[in-house]
């Protein structure tokens, strides 16, 4: 793996969120002094993006088009998902008070971590875009692979961006897990009618 | 001084797109077709909308119907109407496809089309008394993608009790098509008058009308509709084409040509998606 991603890690065409994906304990060093100085509006560009990625795939995968309108009313509508996962940020950041950068700058870098789940949807919704019916279960069975990717991120971010022990990390990147996931199904049985709709067929 | 960076350049292409997709997009507009004394309207009486487990706010989703060609839908989410009473509410603002406020209402043993009524129908009773809340709304009854699993249509009065039933449903398989047909058989011959259905099930891939219900309406209006599902005056359209219901509706619509999607542009829209899709790759990979 190191072998393969070296290239990437040292070159600086690539984005920080693929270096934070392919090296994250590397990566957050050396990006903590460049964040010291984030300020309030730079600390959203990285939630922006993921807002953009949602915004732009749920009408290319509902519709198969993309206009200025659907793309701005998926951002509304859609733009809970961010609230909701910038609320678990805070909790995590807030939980560790040997964090090593300001909340701000320790936001920018906790959605650095956003490419697994970012590639994962535009993998997922563009095919579901291009096929009437997608391999629907497959796509969500694939989800794991961006959950657990992200989990060995947000371990590495607690220890090296928040300062915390091993032990520490671990629990809060569990927590993180746990409440993300908890959160995500509790909105899918709701939506769906309840949660006998989650289960299998009897 | 140096040039723009690869992301910059990405984040062009995804402008790009949008643009695209922007400038070829338009609503068309829908003259009626009329059969005899009807007023043939296409319908999708089983769609999702956001918030709920739709992936479109309602007030896309209009706009989407008439892309799709229809006349009319119903929102229909599961055991909760306010997204339905929403999007009814904002169908009064401007000019569009016909909007009728619905629920799935989603047992583990049966999920029931209402559409018509004004209140959410308390999902936690049998088949039989769901269907009897939505007649005293005013609403009529379809059963949704009714097949051997649902075991709340076992009892045949229940079945005679339905005003409709989805006799074409999206099936990626033949086997599940089959299905559905054969409990339209079945409501046939117990209730001869049941109203054949077509529906999407739309939630968020790109299936809206893919299966269709032609309405014999009197009336182009929600009372209209519902008059016409009551007294069985429909033909479910499904996904290959296939016409399901009464001979003498289906001969009355022979010469005309079906309403369908409106895709004048197809490359040029399927481009604007590639561009998009592209451009957020280089976004996320490249500095």
């Amino acid at each position: 793996m190191a072998t393969f991603t070296a290239p990437i890690a040292s070159s600086n065409r690539f984005s920080t969120e693929l270096h934070v994906a392919l090296a994250p304990d590397t990566t957050f060093p050396r990006l903590i002094a460049r964040h010291s100085y984030v300020h309030g509006l730079r600390a959203l560009r990285r939630p922006a993006m993921v807002l953009l990625v949602i915004a732009v795939l749920a009408p290319m995968m509902a519709v198969q088009r993309v206009t200025i309108t659907l793309v701005a009313t998926a951002a509304l509508s859609w733009c809970f998902v961010l609230a909701i996962q910038t609320l678990v940020a805070v909790g995590v950041i807030a939980s560790a008070p040997a964090r090593r950068v300001p909340l701000a700058a320790a936001l920018d870098l906790w959605f650095a971590g956003h490419l697994p789940y970012s590639l994962w949807m535009l993998v997922a919704f563009g095919v579901m875009a291009e096929s009437q019916s997608g391999p629907l279960r497959l796509f969500v069975s694939a989800a794991v692979v961006p959950a657990v990717w992200t989990a060995i991120i947000v371990a590495s971010f607690c220890r090296t961006v928040l300062g915390t022990t091993a032990f520490g990390a671990c629990w809060r990147t569990a927590v993180h897990v746990i409440g993300v996931w908890a959160i995500a199904l509790s909105y899918i049985a709701w939506a769906a009618g309840g949660w006998f709709q989650l289960l299998p067929p009897r | 001084m140096t040039g723009p960076s690869l992301r910059q350049l990405s984040a062009l292409v995804v402008v790009a797109g949008i643009a695209t997709g922007t400038a070829i997009d338009h609503t068309p507009t829908r003259s009626m077709e009329r059969a005899g004394e009807y007023f043939v309207l296409a319908g999708d009486f089983h769609v999702h909308a956001f918030p709920g487990d739709g992936a479109l706010a309602p007030w896309t989703l209009r706009d989407e119907a008439a892309q799709a060609g229809l006349d009319v839908f119903a929102v229909t989410n599961h055991n909760r109407t306010f997204t339905a009473q929403l999007a009814r509410w904002l169908a009064g603002l401007s000019n569009g496809p016909i909007v009728i406020a619905g629920q799935e209402i989603t047992n583990p043993r049966y999920h029931l089309i209402a559409i018509g009524i004004e209140h959410t129908v308390n999902a936690s009773q049998p088949a039989a008394g769901a269907i009897a809340d939505v007649h005293a709304q005013g609403g009529v009854a379809i059963a949704a993608h009714p097949t051997p699993m649902f075991h709340g249509y076992d009892d045949d009065a229940t079945v005679t009790a339905l005003d409709g039933t989805e006799a074409a449903h999206p099936a990626d398989a033949q086997e599940e098509q089959e299905m559905f047909s054969a409990f339209f058989e079945r409501a046939r011959r117990l209730k001869p008058s049941i109203a054949p259905i077509g529906s999407s099930d739309f939630h968020a891939s790109p299936s809206l009308a893919r299966c269709r219900t032609l309405v014999f309406a009197r009336e182009p209006t929600v009372s209209g509709v519902i008059d016409a599902i009551r007294s069985g005056r429909t033909i479910a359209v499904d996904q290959n084409g296939r016409q399901y219901g009464d001979p003498a509706l289906v001969g009355l619509i022979a010469h005309a040509s079906p309403a369908g999607r409106s895709d004048e542009q197809a490359s040029l829209r399927r481009l604007s998606v590639a561009l998009a899709w592209l451009g957020l790759v280089g976004m996320l990979l490249f500095a």
